[in-house]
């Protein structure tokens, strides 16, 4: 089974701080720390993608 | 029974016998059983037929029958190719892969077997002419006990000793003890790693060891075994929960982080102690001579 993905590109970001993002890949933003968890789970599972953090509030998508 | 027929009779029965000793399947399920030992089998019979003929001919001052044994190296070469086909292809849906250094590995093991089985046939056969077909067997049975004995490759205790490490997160950094395996946000899969994951330091003894543990398909062989023996804790689409190993820069000691199903730390320790050396991994930078070679203790 051949498959083709981009990897180790930033898929999505994830925040609750709008001031600390910002670019042009998608960005969700969210309510608190709760909210974040559950969002990036979400999408880790969506993408199949590992989420990281980068710094308290911002998570960043990447397949690797 | 006539002296040929003998020869012949000997010499392929004990190339055979060589064969099979050396196609046991262990734990790592491999060759498959039953299509991929059938395969080794017959290639077997083919190559100690060859052997013990060629006493036949050289005894008939048939030598141009020689020739032949280029043909069958030719043959022996597919069984790689195949081999490493086969194993690459496969490796693709693997959970834990086994990575192309440990597939040259296999592939090479296969050639080289069945030159063993040729050389055991082809002694076993000298030796009937001389000696009669008790002597053949004694021959052959040296012959089969060096080819298990000696080329049985190294493991991972003769070159490095194996430890426990703790698994710990700093912030969303997983460690192993002190060094940094990767970085992962979500508390749901921290708490997975904490309850699932087994650290384990491999320290190198020597230089020789240090360059050996810095090759990654070494390492992705090492992982591979403890999956196949112990398990592992993931699944597609779960791409945080990955067995890695990191190295530590300024030691040269290798981070062993694995999510084995049955967590125990000991089985876990003793895999990775009998986990194969790899052959073309292995480094000997000692050997060099004068003094352009590294520290002892790299």
């Amino acid at each position: 089974m051949s498959q083709t993905a981009l990897t180790n590109v930033i898929l999505a970001l994830v925040t609750t701080k709008k001031d600390s993002v910002g670019g042009s890949c998608p960005i969700f933003y969210c309510t608190d720390d709760d909210d974040l968890q559950k969002t990036s789970l979400y999408l880790e599972k969506i993408l199949d993608a590992m989420a990281h953090e980068v710094k308290p509030g911002v998570m960043m998508m990447v397949k690797h | 029974m006539s002296e040929f027929t003998r020869i012949i009779f000997v010499g392929s029965v004990m190339g055979i016998i060589c064969r099979m000793w050396l196609l046991r399947t262990d734990y790592r399920q491999y060759p498959t059983y039953p299509h991929g030992k059938i395969i080794h089998l017959a290639l077997g019979v083919i190559a100690s037929g060859l052997g013990s003929v060629l006493v036949a001919t050289l005894l008939d001052k048939n030598y141009t029958a020689v020739t032949f044994l280029t043909l069958a190296a030719q043959q022996f070469r597919d069984v790689r190719n195949m081999e490493r086909q086969m194993l690459t292809n496969v490796d693709e849906l693997e959970l834990v892969p086994r990575g192309l250094t440990y597939i040259e590995g296999i592939a090479m093991a296969f050639e080289g077997r069945n030159y063993l089985v040729i050389a055991t046939a082809f002694f076993t056969g000298i030796a009937t002419h001389f000696w009669h077909w008790y002597g053949g067997g004694l021959v052959g049975i040296v012959c089969i006990v060096i080819a298990v004995k000696y080329m049985a490759g190294r493991t991972i205790a003769f070159i490095g000793n194996v430890r426990e490490g703790q698994v710990r997160f700093e912030g969303p950094n997983l460690f192993v003890d002190d060094i940094l395996i990767y970085n992962t946000g979500l508390k749901d899969t921290q708490q997975k790693i904490l309850k699932h994951g087994v650290g384990l330091i491999l320290e190198p003894k020597n230089a020789n060891a240090t360059v050996t543990f810095s090759n990654l398909g070494q390492r992705q062989a090492i992982l591979h075994d403890v999956a196949t023996i112990l398990g592992v804790y993931r699944d597609s689409g779960e791409p945080s929960l990955v067995p890695l190993s990191k190295r530590d820069l300024d030691s040269g000691r290798l981070a062993i982080f694995l999510l084995p199903l049955d967590r125990d730390v000991e089985k876990a320790k003793a895999i990775v102690r009998r986990a194969p050396v790899l052959e073309n991994a292995y480094r000997r930078p000692l050997k060099l001579t004068g003094k352009v070679k590294p520290d002892h203790h790299l």
